[in-house]
Order: structure tokens, then C-alpha cells, then sequence
């Protein structure tokens, strides 16, 4: 083994680090590495410390400790900062054999939690091309797509490796822990290479792992990709979970307060109705959220067909009569005998109108009246909701048509989504909602849609 | 034969009892950096040693001390003006934020109260080890130059540790640097000051060499494998060069080596020596040399070098084998 001092080798870098000129053993371990001459340092101990000794001034002096893929090796290394880089001088240079144990171990266990975390893992070949590549992070499906059609080439093509120009030459230690940057991701990603051996020792390949520097932001994930339909959730998986379980909860509810499974003290009946209405607005707000999710949808559509608008409202009227006059409302609808024919889908301006007479019998005041009245010309079917209560101020026409826009109430079971997904509708068939009334007089909306007038 | 042995040792049962002791020594030495700082901030401790305390309070002052005199002397102030104490104060105040700084000096005077007590006990040099002695008359020319380097920076660690002192060009590269970063940040943003400070920090840089520090030098010393394994026995070695040589074959950092040797480390202590080659007589004699009241855990015998330097988690690269 060799004593203090006996061998030394001088080499230089420059201020980026670069080797510039290397004595042996030195420059052959750089070149082990993967490094060249001149070129940046591939020796990952050295060039930690040389960047050391010329960011800090200082003369640093400790051990070195590397590898190349047959030896380990230990030398004392002192770093003198200069002007314009760092002089290295190398002494004590031991180079010994790997055990077969401390390979595996080296390579293997200690990076399991690395694996566990990594979100994108590929296998390579002993060339580094990409044979398999797998994830599941959406930020990461660009590079598997480009992965994907580019099998059989190098894989760090697809990435930029932070401080690294030369990659497509480098040693996989140099790359092993560097950082890089993927297209399509804002993240930091880690890259992790671990050398996959054959049974008597020879390199077979690699496996490559990304590890992200953070979770990915959920909230980006619809946005990130809106080329892609948007996801149902709401009204796919949400909706249908949550109406059975809250209808039973309505129901049961409604039974107490009836008093039909025997006498209560008024109190608990009343709690009973409070259940009860609390359950019957989550139901609601369940149908504002899943049509929300439909009427938002980028390929929403309806299915317009000939309607008759007199018709539509007569039933609408009729559907919320009950509530009307438990608010000593009187709802006024059109004419039996009228008919006003128009271009849309039936039961969306069912819907559409159950909101606009639903929201009058709620605002306006007790003893008042809300009418529905009809009107049709230019080639267009009007029908107006009109209350007699406070109005709508003129600086708020446009506003509570926003989504979630309450214009300061609350507690009346209002979701704030009724009027946003009405004009949605409204316009998805051609149509729109709007409020008409002048100032000074109660709300007045209007519904305008295609008319179907003389296209019988 | 005896290898196979020694491999099933490390797995099986018997080394559990270690496994479980190791686990005790880390969670202990974990704790200590936090614990430390705190203890530093504030006067009341119970957990550290008070002598302990007061030399990492005293090292940080002459730290701070050191470098104001440098820039009072660049801004060409008289040699004997005192420093101004609330300068004094929010540098040191400055530098006791840094856990790495911290760590050293912990270790600094864990190891100086080992190398007092063990010198103490065992009636020998604290400075002057035979070893040294040895190594000083070598007939190798770099061998007996490093070995006389060596001595003079550890009369020099022993001159300053009496006075609770430590040496700012003593310090690791790292170190160094945040206290000249802090040194920076603490005098005022006023243009001379500036001009001054960073003449004093240029001057500082250009007198320091790592290699020529203490640890440098017994680093350097013990590359020879002949050396390494004699100053692997305290008695001959002392404390300061033992531990070098033990850092150095089990491949943990000096300070951590430092901490491992202290009270109450002993199954650490027994496993870096397991993990430097050293056989099982020699671990358990080494051990009782520097604790006389240690109990060994069960199993350290049977561990083989490779498992214990996987259990030290030092780098089992480059320095196991020979």
C-alpha cells in the first residue's frame, strides 16, 4: 500500500469547473468516469470540493473518495483556489478492488426509498437507451408519449439536465442525483440510476427513476391537459352515491314531522322539518353541481326539438303552485289557449323556467303576485317571469348570473348556481336569459329562444 | 471458516441486542444538536456536561473575537483598543445560529475533556504520545515532517482548549466560510466598513490551508496503513490521533468518531472498531481503555466488518479491506 506522499498528481480546472489539464492516475479516472479533457469534472467528490474551494477562497484539503466500475478509490486531494480556477494536487492514491457484497449493497438497498418515491421509472438498456418506460404522473404523459415513439434511444434526449452540456457522452454516475427538467412539467425532478448487473457481474442495463422535488399541484389537473373531456365526476360518481342515502334521510324526516309514526312535542317535529328542508336543499345543490358539470363541459349539447314555450310554462306553473301558495303567491301563467312554438329542448327550459318561478316565489313578497307571460316576433319566442318585488338594481344584471353569486343572501337554500347554469343552457340552445326589468319595479326575466313559428 | 462465522453473526439473533443499542446511541445523538442549542441560548442545563457548555460558549466568543480584531486591525485600529461588546455579542449571537458550527465545537470539547480524563487516568501524554514520539523519529523524511506538524497543532488545540479557545484557521473549509459570511453580514453597510471588513476576510482566506490544520495533518498521517492501525490503540496514540484513525477506517466524520467515543457511546464506540478491522479482543480491550464501567453489548464479537460499517452507514466504499 502506498505511503504518505509517494504519489501526486497535479491538475488544474477552470472557473467552470472543467478539468483542464490532469496528471495520471488522475485523468484516467476522469476519463472512467465518463469525463473528458478538457471537460467538466466527472469525478462527483472533487467537483464538489473544487467548487467549494473556489466559491469559498479557501485552500482545502481532505479525502477523495470515487469510483470508476471496477475500483474504489480513496486519495487525499488539496485544492489551492487561483484566479481564474483551482489547482488540484492528488496524493495517497489507493484504488481497491469492489467486494461482490459492497457492490450490491452500494447499489442496491440503501436507494429502495428512492424507488418507492420516484414517479416515472424506465428500464434501459447497458447503453442507456429506453427499453420500458412507465408512469403515472400526468405531468410526466408528454414525456411518455415522446418515450413511447423514440424507443431505443438514449433517454436523456428527452430531458435538460441542469449543468450538464455534453450529456449524451456522460458516465450514468455522473448522471446519477443530478437534477433535470422535463417538458411539460413544472416540476424539479431527481434522477436515479441503478445499475442492473448479470449474474457473474458484467453491466446488463439500468433502471431510471425521476423523483419529484414536490407532489404535483392538484389543483392544476383539470386545467393542465383541455384537450381532454372534461371528467363527470360529479355527476358520474358523486351524484348517484349521495341522492339514495339523502332521499331516505328526506323521507324519514318528513315522517317524523308529519308526526306519522306517532305523537311529538311540536319542538322535535320542528327539528324534523329542519332535517328535512336541510336535506332537501343538499339535494339540490347535488343537481346544481352535476348540471354545473355538465353545462361546463366543453362539449355540451342539447337536443333541441319543436316545443310549445305556452305548454312548458302551464307545467312549470303547475309544478310550483304548491309552493306558491304556501307563501300566499299568486302564480299567474299564460293563456290555455295560446301557443307559442319554439326551437329547443323541452325539459332544459323546463328547468330553466322552474328556476326563474322558483326564485320569484322566493323573493317576492308574501301576497304578491308572479306571472309568466308569453310573446313571440323577429323570429323569436319570448317568455318573461315577472315578480313584484324589490328588483334587480341596474349595476347587478349581469353580476347574478355568476357562478356561485348570491348578491349578499344567504340561508334560503340558494346555491348561487341556479341562474349561471340557466343562462348556460339558454345559450347552449341558441337562446338567451336575461334580466328586462326597468328600475324601480320588480324582477323581470326573459328567456328568449328560436322560434319554430311558421315552420309547420 | 471463521469468515462464515462472522457473516452469520451479523444476521442472525445475536447481534439484535446490538442492533437495539445502536438504535438507543442514535436516538441519544440525534437529539443532541437541538438539545445543544437550546442549551447554548439558555444558561439552565442538566442534559450537558457544564464544562462541556462553557467551552463551546467560550470557543464561540474567541471566534467572533478573532475575526473583529482582524477587522479593527485592517480599519487601523490600535492593537489594544477593546473590542466593542455588543458587536461582540451579535456575532457570536450570529455564529450560535449555525448547528454545523455547533456540532464541531461540541465535539471539539467532547474531545478534549476525553483526551484530559483518558490522559489523566492512564498517566500519559496529552500532547507528546508515544506514537507521535515514534512517528517523529521516523526515518521516512514526509513521515516524520507530518508527524512534527501534527504535534506542534496539537500543543497548539491543547494551549487554546485550556484557555477555551479555538483557532479560526483550525476550522473546517465550510466553517470558516459561514463565519466570514457572518463576519460580513455583521459590520454595517457603511462603503469604508465594507472595504475594511473584506480586506480583514481576504487576509483570513489567504493565510488558511485545511491541509495544514490539525485535522489535516493527522488525516494525512494516518493514510499509512502501519500508522492507522497503531493509532487505532488510544494508549499509544492518544485521543486526538485515535480518533483521526478511527474516523478514517470505519468512514464516519471525525466529529461523529469524536461523539461515538464519548460516555455512554460505548456500543458505537465497540462497532467503529469493529468496523476499522480491529479483532475482538482489541475492541473489547480498546473499549474498557477509555470507559473502564462499559458493558458491551452481546454479538459485537460475532459482527463481521462489512455488517458494521453498514450499520454505522459510513461508506462502505474505499475503506473496507485492505
Amino acid at each position: 500500500m502506498t505511503a504518505p506522499g509517494k504519489t501526486a498528481a497535479k491538475a488544474f480546472s477552470d472557473r467552470r469547473d472543467r478539468l483542464v489539464s490532469a496528471e495520471e492516475p488522475l485523468a484516467s479516472l476522469q476519463f472512467n468516469c465518463g469525463g473528458t479533457i478538457p471537460g467538466t469534472i466527472a469525478i462527483p467528490s472533487l467537483l464538489e470540493s473544487v467548487r467549494k474551494a473556489r466559491e469559498y477562497g479557501l485552500k482545502i484539503a481532505r479525502t477523495m473518495q470515487a469510483q470508476d466500475d471496477h475500483e474504489a478509490i480513496t486519495a487525499w486531494i488539496e485544492l489551492t483556489p487561483l484566479e481564474d480556477g483551482c489547482e488540484i494536487c492528488v496524493r495517497n492514491w489507493q484504488a481497491m478492488p469492489f467486494e461482490a457484497d459492497g457492490d450490491a449493497s452500494g447499489e442496491g438497498a440503501p436507494h429502495a426509498a428512492d424507488r418507492a418515491l420516484a414517479d416515472f421509472t424506465a428500464i434501459l438498456d447497458a447503453e442507456q437507451n429506453i427499453v420500458a418506460a412507465e408512469s403515472e404522473a400526468r405531468d410526466l404523459t408528454p414525456l411518455l408519449k415522446s418515450m413511447a415513439r423514440a424507443q431505443g434511444e438514449r433517454w436523456s434526449k428527452f430531458v435538460r439536465i441542469e449543468g450538464l452540456d455534453d450529456r449524451a457522452k456522460l458516465h450514468w454516475r455522473l448522471l446519477d442525483g443530478a437534477q433535470c427538467m422535463v417538458e411539460g412539467s413544472e416540476r424539479k425532478w431527481t434522477i436515479g440510476l441503478y445499475p442492473r448487473r448479470t449474474p457473474v457481474g458484467d453491466l446488463a442495463g439500468f433502471e431510471l427513476t425521476l423523483t419529484a422535488d414536490r407532489p404535483l399541484d392538484r389543483s392544476v389537473r383539470a386545467g393542465d391537459d383541455p384537450d381532454e373531456a372534461v371528467d363527470h365526476m360529479i355527476a358520474r360518481d358523486v351524484a348517484p352515491a349521495l341522492r339514495q342515502p339523502l332521499a331516505r334521510i328526506i323521507a324519514n324526516a318528513e315522517t317524523i314531522r308529519a308526526r306519522l309514526a306517532g305523537p311529538l312535542p311540536d319542538q322535535y317535529s320542528d327539528y324534523a322539518g329542519d332535517i328535512a328542508s336541510a336535506g332537501q336543499h343538499l339535494m339540490a345543490l347535488l343537481d346544481d353541481l352535476s348540471d354545473l358539470e355538465i353545462v361546463e363541459a366543453a362539449d355540451f349539447r342539447t337536443a333541441p326539438d319543436r316545443i310549445d314555450l305556452a305548454d312548458v310554462a302551464q307545467r312549470a306553473a303547475g309544478i310550483v303552485g304548491v309552493r306558491a301558495r304556501e307563501k300566499d303567491i299568486a302564480l299567474v301563467g299564460p293563456d290555455t289557449t295560446e301557443r307559442v312554438p319554439a326551437t329547443a329542448e323541452f325539459r332544459r327550459v323546463l328547468q330553466i323556467l322552474l328556476n326563474l318561478i322558483g326564485n320569484a316565489i322566493r323573493y317576492a313578497p308574501q301576497g304578491s303576485q308572479v306571472r309568466i307571460e308569453l310573446d313571440q316576433g323577429d323570429g323569436k319566442a319570448r317568455v318573461h317571469v315577472v315578480d313584484e318585488g324589490q328588483g334587480i338594481p341596474a349595476n347587478k344584471r349581469e353580476k347574478i348570473f355568476d357562478k356561485f353569486e348570491r348578491l349578499g343572501r344567504s340561508g334560503d337554500g340558494g346555491s348561487g348556481l341556479g341562474l349561471y347554469i340557466s343562462r348556460k343552457l339558454a345559450r347552449a340552445m341558441g337562446g338567451e336569459l336575461a334580466v328586462t326589468s326597468s328600475d324601480g319595479e320588480g324582477g323581470r326575466f326573459t328567456l328568449t329562444l328560436p322560434s319554430a313559428a311558421g315552420k309547420e | 471458516m471463521s469468515e462464515e462465522t462472522l457473516t452469520t453473526g451479523a444476521n442472525g439473533t445475536v447481534s439484535d441486542e446490538l442492533r437495539g443499542a445502536l438504535q438507543r446511541c442514535d436516538q441519544a445523538l440525534s437529539s443532541s444538536a437541538p438539545v445543544l442549542r437550546h442549551l447554548v441560548a439558555n444558561s439552565e442545563s442538566s442534559l450537558f456536561h457544564e464544562e462541556v457548555l462553557a467551552r463551546v460558549r467560550g470557543m464561540l466568543d474567541h471566534l467572533g473575537t478573532q475575526m473583529l480584531r482582524r477587522y479593527l486591525d485592517t480599519a487601523g485600529h490600535a492593537n489594544d483598543e477593546p473590542i466593542p461588546l455588543d458587536r461582540l455579542d451579535a456575532l457570536v449571537t450570529a455564529l450560535a445560529e449555525d448547528q454545523d458550527l455547533l456540532s464541531h465545537l461540541h465535539a471539539l470539547s467532547i474531545e478534549w475533556r476525553l483526551a484530559q480524563r483518558f490522559a489523566e487516568r492512564r498517566s500519559t501524554e496529552l500532547v507528546l504520545t508515544p506514537l507521535v514520539k515514534e512517528l517523529v523519529g521516523s526515518d521516512k523524511p514526509e513521515t516524520a515532517r507530518l508527524a512534527m506538524a501534527f504535534l506542534t497543532a496539537q500543543a497548539r488545540f491543547a494551549q487554546h482548549a485550556r484557555r477555551m479557545q479555538v483557532e479560526l484557521g483550525e476550522l473546517p473549509g465550510e466553517l470558516l466560510n459561514f463565519c466570514l459570511t457572518s463576519l460580513r453580514k455583521a459590520v454595517d453597510r457603511q462603503a469604508d466598513s465594507r472595504r475594511h471588513v473584506q480586506l480583514a476576510i481576504r487576509s483570513v482566506q489567504d493565510s488558511y490551508d485545511e491541509g495544514h490544520t490539525r485535522h489535516g495533518v493527522g488525516n494525512l498521517l494516518v493514510y499509512d496503513d502501519a500508522t492507522r492501525d497503531a493509532a487505532l490503540d488510544p494508549e499509544q496514540a492518544g485521543i486526538a490521533l485515535f480518533v483521526t484513525a478511527l474516523a478514517r477506517a470505519s468512514g464516519v466524520s471525525r466529529d461523529n468518531a469524536t461523539l461515538g467515543v464519548a460516555e455512554g457511546q460505548a456500543p458505537r464506540l465497540g462497532l467503529m472498531l469493529r468496523a476499522a478491522g480491529r479483532d475482538r479482543q482489541q475492541v473489547e480491550r480498546t473499549v474498557l481503555l477509555i470507559h473502564p464501567d462499559a458493558r458491551l453489548p452481546e454479538g459485537l464479537g460475532e459482527i463481521d466488518q462489512h455488517s458494521a460499517l453498514k450499520l454505522l452507514g459510513g461508506n462502505a466504499r474505499g475503506v473496507a479491506g485492505k
